[in-house]
């Protein structure tokens, strides 16, 4: 009898614990996210999983976001020290690093890694272009040796094509990956794949970093496309986190009961370019005139909410390389016909077809305030609405017959403004891949490059011939800027810890965050 | 003997008509009924509406387009009776422009559908043996396709736009016409006055145009305005998944595409052009059904 009163009282006791502590420590979350998976290769990897990828794998070191006290925060290597001449760069790494199918992390794993990327080529390889050699000093030092004096931990820190993994990948292909299998040393591992659909990044009880304190355990991604359908999972608390709101929701949603935004910096801008093979955009003052016709205000307000700035040429806001010295072309309705009447083209008269991605809400919103604004000035636009991949390649078919004004959302790969300036502006030739205004400049070219060497041994000149470069194409206008956009993350207001982080746009750092 | 074939032609012809004045007579008794004459009402003010657009619509400039960002999102208020959009237009002007689109753009849809079609299967059915074979054929193969599908492949390969959605749409919509007509002629063959006409030696061809066609009519316009509203959706929903019309011109269907993220907040932007395809295209579908009943048309 009272054996079993006791019995009673225990069990009792141990339900009121098991449920208070389940209550006190919610550790499991859901992400409705409209970024799905083109390819789970970390070799390969260059788009919108970055957010996924980051959580499984991990880099060496990693860009602190702007206003940090340290540029870097040290992830798989605990420190790194450049050579005097800037060409040789050594890590010190981290030990006691386990890899999810766990092998133990070593230099060899390093040299691995990257290697594989290379000899793929594929995705964001293009980063190690002026890698010469990756030398093993011992199991926990690995050199790296350049041809070139580039920003090697900008490098090594990109947010794609920089993931270390394990060895025990070896000659397994991209479609190993796609099955729904990860190689990663990251805080999660991937579960319950299912593409299109859902799948789940689950805690790695071995992660380096340990469990204890608070962190979100384990990560139920569903794909949801539909911004009104992630509205209405965060409403309902369906969803801790979601990617994309409807545009006019941020409001309610910012001040929610359960709800809120939180916004920060980002790298991300828009633009607009002008094709400049073709009349009448070939005439640099029909393109001044309308730099200076774009409604960059409204579109500020209309396309964003107000959550952007105007954008001072090509390198975002907070980015090395950004700098008030810049020329910025403000809106002046007056100014753009005065230059198109200089240009020949008196109260404007022609026609231009502007395309945008369909996908994306803030284009589809903005576009049309372009062209009300353009007809102020005569100019006529005819909207065209493509799939991003048809606006693209269409883009890139020919310059002659492609469109006269293309919108782009462009981020870059990793902090560094030369590949920005690179990849939109550099010479293409007649195989245009991101430079869609078909611009070519070869003083241009040499000024950036030259730039990028000189990053790595002195900083300041190589800010000054960025800034001289800019001024160049400002003066060319072959694109009008945009915007400078802030990053924004809805999410329920008992999530905690989330970074933004300007140098990872779009990725989520689970481990960082935890439930209240 | 030319005389005489005149008069049997006289006859035969004279058959047909008074078949049709019956018919005729009773459309009279059709719009009788309220829920027919509503409909009716709705088609001709809608029609007279979209036409006079320029002079309908209380913001002209508006409805095609111009953006007013001081009063964006409005709810309905005596200005603006049905509210503005994300822009700030007066979405009763943009509706009524819209109508423009959706309602003649079906209306081309339809027309050019039997204007392709009828003859295909007046020829394909007076003719009978090969010609009958490969025009049915045809019919068959491209009926065999979900007709929205076939359009927005087309749309996506060879771009964009109202005209296009249009000739996208044409292509799997003509063969019921000549499906319709190839059965009707099939039966109106074996009647007496075609019998009697082509007794007396006349062509094919007049045969075809003044024998059979006048009397086979009454199924197509009835199949034509049945149509309509399927025709205004279909091009609704292209423009829906961005395939139709492009900004800033809007129909209905792009309309609500446009108004679908703010459903939650400000419902009107989307309620009020889906609102109006409900009531045109029910009206159509009405008077369509009630005159296929009244004509006692067998499809």
């Amino acid at each position: 009898m009272n054996h079993r009163f006791i019995k009673t009282v225990l069990s009792a006791f141990l339900l009121l614990m098991l449920t208070t502590g389940v209550q006190a420590a919610e550790k499991n979350m859901v992400f409705a996210s409209p970024y799905g998976i083109t390819t789970l290769d970390p070799s390969v990897s260059y788009s919108t999983e970055v957010g996924y990828m980051h959580n499984l794998y991990e880099t060496l070191i990693r860009v602190n976001p702007p206003g940090s006290e340290e540029p870097f925060r040290f992830v798989l290597a605990k420190d790194f020290t450049p050579s005097e001449d800037s060409l040789t760069y050594t890590f010190t790494l981290r030990k006691g690093v386990k890899f999810h199918d766990g092998t133990d992390f070593t230099a060899e794993t390093v040299k691995f890694s990257i290697e594989r990327t290379m000899r793929i080529g594929k995705g964001a390889s293009f980063i190690w272009a002026d890698l010469k050699e990756i030398n093993i000093i011992d199991d926990y030092t690995v050199q790296f040796v350049l041809n070139k004096p580039v920003p090697l931990p900008q490098i090594a820190a990109s947010a794609n094509g920089s993931y270390i993994m394990s060895p025990a990948v070896g000659d397994k292909e991209a479609e190993w990956f796609n099955k729904g299998n990860d190689a990663g040393s990251g805080p999660y591992t991937l579960k319950n794949y299912r593409d299109g659909e859902s799948w789940m990044l689950a805690k790695f009880n071995e992660y380096w970093g340990g469990w204890e304190g608070n962190h979100v355990e384990n990560v139920l991604v569903k794909f949801t496309k539909e911004p009104l359908t992630q509205l209405q999972m965060l409403q309902a608390e369906q969803a801790m986190l979601v990617g994309r709101i409807p545009l006019d929701s941020y409001p309610a949603v910012k001040d929610g009961k359960k709800t809120k935004v939180l916004y920060g910096p980002s790298y991300q801008n828009y633009m607009a370019f002008f094709n400049t093979t073709r009349k009448p955009l070939d005439n640099v003052k029909v393109r001044k005139a309308l730099a200076h016709a774009m409604p960059y205000e409204d579109i500020i307000e209309i396309g964003f909410n107000g959550n952007a700035t105007q954008a001072r040429g090509p390198v975002p806001k907070g980015q090395f390389g950004h700098s008030p010295d810049v020329i910025q072309y403000r809106h002046d309705i007056e100014k753009a016909k005065k230059l198109l009447a200089e240009a020949g083209y008196p109260g404007g008269g022609f026609e231009l077809t502007l395309t945008y991605a369909a996908e994306n809400q803030q284009e589809k919103r903005f576009a049309p305030l372009i062209q009300s604004e353009f007809k102020k000035i005569g100019v006529d636009v005819k909207i065209k609405a493509l799939a991003w991949s048809t606006q693209w390649s269409m883009a890139k078919e020919d310059p002659e017959s492609a469109q006269d004004i293309f919108l782009l959302l462009w981020w870059p790969t990793y902090s560094d403004p030369y590949e920005t300036l690179y990849s939109l502006l550099h010479d293409e030739g007649d195989k245009p891949v991101w430079n869609l205004a078909y611009y070519s400049n070869p003083s241009y070219d040499k000024l950036i490059r030259n730039a990028y060497e000189t990053t790595g041994t002195d900083p300041e000149k190589a800010r000054k011939l960025y800034v001289q470069a800019q001024n160049m194409i400002q003066k060319d206008v072959p694109v009008a800027w945009l915007v400078d956009i802030v990053a924004n993350w809805p999410m329920n207001r008992r999530l905690q810890g989330f970074v933004m982080n300007p140098a990872y746009p779009n990725v989520p750092f689970f481990y960082d965050m935890y439930i209240e | 003997m030319k005389a005489r074939a005149d008069s049997y032609d006289m006859m035969a012809r004279k058959v047909s008509r008074d078949h049709r004045k019956v018919r005729w007579f009773q459309l009279r008794r059709l719009l009788k009924r309220k829920i027919t004459f509503l409909s009716l009402v709705i088609m001709v003010v809608t029609l007279t509406v979209a036409l006079m657009a320029p002079w309908t619509a209380p913001f002209p400039e508006q409805g095609r387009g111009a953006v007013n960002l001081e009063h964006r999102l409005m709810p309905p208020s005596s200005t603006y009776l049905l509210g503005t959009d994300v822009y700030g237009r007066d979405m009763l002007s943009r509706v009524i422009y819209g109508a423009r689109i959706s309602v003649f753009g079906g209306a081309a849809i339809v027309f050019l559908a039997a204007l392709i079609g009828v003859p295909l299967g007046l020829w394909a059915g007076y003719n009978e043996g090969v010609s009958e074979i490969v025009i049915s054929r045809t019919v068959d193969l491209v009926l065999s396709f979900p007709a929205i599908l076939v359009a927005m492949i087309i749309s996506i390969l060879f771009g964009a736009g109202w005209f296009m959605a249009i000739a996208a749409l044409l292509i799997g919509w003509w063969p019921w016409y000549t499906r319709l007509v190839l059965g009707e002629v099939l039966s109106a063959k074996g009647m007496l006055y075609v019998e009697a006409a082509r007794m007396l030696g006349y062509g094919k061809l007049y045969i075809i145009f003044h024998h059979i066609l006048p009397n086979i009519m009454t199924p197509v316009i009835v199949m034509m305005l049945l149509d309509l509203g399927p025709a205004i959706i279909a091009i609704g929903l292209l423009s829906f998944v961005g395939l139709g019309t492009q900004p800033p011109n809007a129909d209905w269907g792009l309309m609500v595409w446009e108004g679908a993220p703010n459903i939650l907040s400000e419902w009107w932007i989307a309620i009020v052009p889906g609102f109006a395809m409900f009531i045109v295209v029910i009206a159509f579908n009405i008077f369509g059904d009630a005159l296929k009943e009244v004509l006692d048309v067998q499809q």
